[in-house]
């Protein structure tokens, strides 16, 4: 649906400009193949990365593990977790709430939604590609200090 | 030779990991090859829209204009439509790089291109829902606005180190990615 929406979108944006002028949009398009194929072997490795990493820890052992888990080992880990794998929304959120049913505290399943959102190890080869590698690092290394430290205040705000 | 050899290093790292899994477990890496290419096809199918709305963002819209709304002296008026760009904008987080990359090279500015990111990646308003219904409303709501606070302060943050004075070479690869240092306006 999503990428239904997305294609329609730029194909009629692309008709609209190559209406107006025609060199312009031959520019975008040489521009849009070259980043494209620029992008193409990164793209090859963040995914093959989550198909190894989603078969070394799938995501029913992620809530057995930290169900078991209690304190500060549980929430750290939780943190870890969260950065290294990449879990779609739809999935996440189902998992995170049954983790708080199964006795996680609070900090544990902000910390764990929190580094699964903001920071992403997997994805991090097309973000050095596109935005550098000091970048990425300092951008993914401060996301996860600061989920920490959002997950120890909502386990003080909300208990 | 070598150049390609270097392009293609990713694929072959991949390829080796996997040979690496399949020694040690033949499902487990029928398992990771299966997910890697469905999610390989999902990226196909989104990327090329993403570079071709980008390409034509590069043509039509004036530098100018990014300068404007999220560039350097766009104060907290920059923060908060940076912030919204990103709580709004739908879809994969691997997505919103390259809108990154074309941003800055537009001239927006780094810290605000940050807090995008960060509002992006974990205050998009439709997970947000979708939070408040497995957790609870007050923890999403919290979550929401600490996110928000965090991402003002990792985008300062980065912005000062990035843009900090280093006189090394190859320091200025921040704006341009890495692997490609011959295109300046890598981003498309």
């Amino acid at each position: 649906m999503y990428g239904v929406v997305l294609y329609l979108v730029s194909s009629l944006a692309v008709i609209i400009s190559w209406k107006a002028d025609r060199d312009r949009t031959r520019e975008a398009l040489r521009m849009a193949a070259k980043s494209f194929a620029r992008t193409g072997p990164f793209m090859v490795e963040v995914a093959g990365l989550i198909g190894v990493l989603l078969a070394l820890i799938p995501p029913q052992w992620i809530s057995e593990y930290l169900g078991k888990q209690a304190g500060m080992a549980g929430t750290i880990g939780a943190a870890l977790l969260g950065a290294i794998t990449l879990i779609p929304g739809l999935i996440a959120f189902p998992l995170a709430g049954s983790l708080y049913q199964e006795g996680a505290s609070t900090v544990t399943v902000a910390a764990f939604i929190t580094t699964l959102t903001m920071v992403g190890v997997v994805t991090a080869p097309v973000e050095i590609q596109q935005l550098g590698k000091k970048m990425t690092l300092w951008r993914n290394g401060l996301s996860f200090v600061f989920a920490l430290l959002i997950a120890v205040v909502m386990g003080v705000i909300l208990g | 030779m070598k150049k390609t050899a270097q392009r293609y290093r990713p694929v072959i790292l991949v390829i080796a990991a996997n040979v690496v899994l399949w020694y040690f477990s033949p499902p487990a890496a029928g398992k990771s090859v299966a997910t890697a290419i469905s999610f390989f096809k999902e990226m196909l199918l989104i990327l090329p829209p993403v570079f071709l709305l980008l390409g034509l963002l590069n043509v039509w819209v004036p530098r100018e204009v990014i300068e404007r709304y999220i560039g350097r002296g766009s104060g907290i008026k920059g923060v908060v439509i940076s912030m919204f760009l990103g709580s709004t904008l739908v879809g994969p987080l691997y997505a919103a790089f390259p809108v990154a990359a074309a941003l800055l090279a537009k001239g927006a500015r780094v810290s605000n291109v940050v807090a995008f990111l960060t509002a992006k990646a974990a205050a998009e308003i439709p997970l947000v829902a979708m939070e408040a219904k497995f957790l609870g409303l007050p923890f999403a709501v919290c979550r929401l606005g600490l996110t928000l606070v965090a991402a003002v302060i990792i985008g300062w943050i980065v912005e000062r180190v990035v843009e900090a004075p280093q006189h090394q070479p190859g320091s200025n690869v921040s704006l341009d990615g890495g692997s490609n240092r011959k295109s300046p306006k890598g981003a498309a």
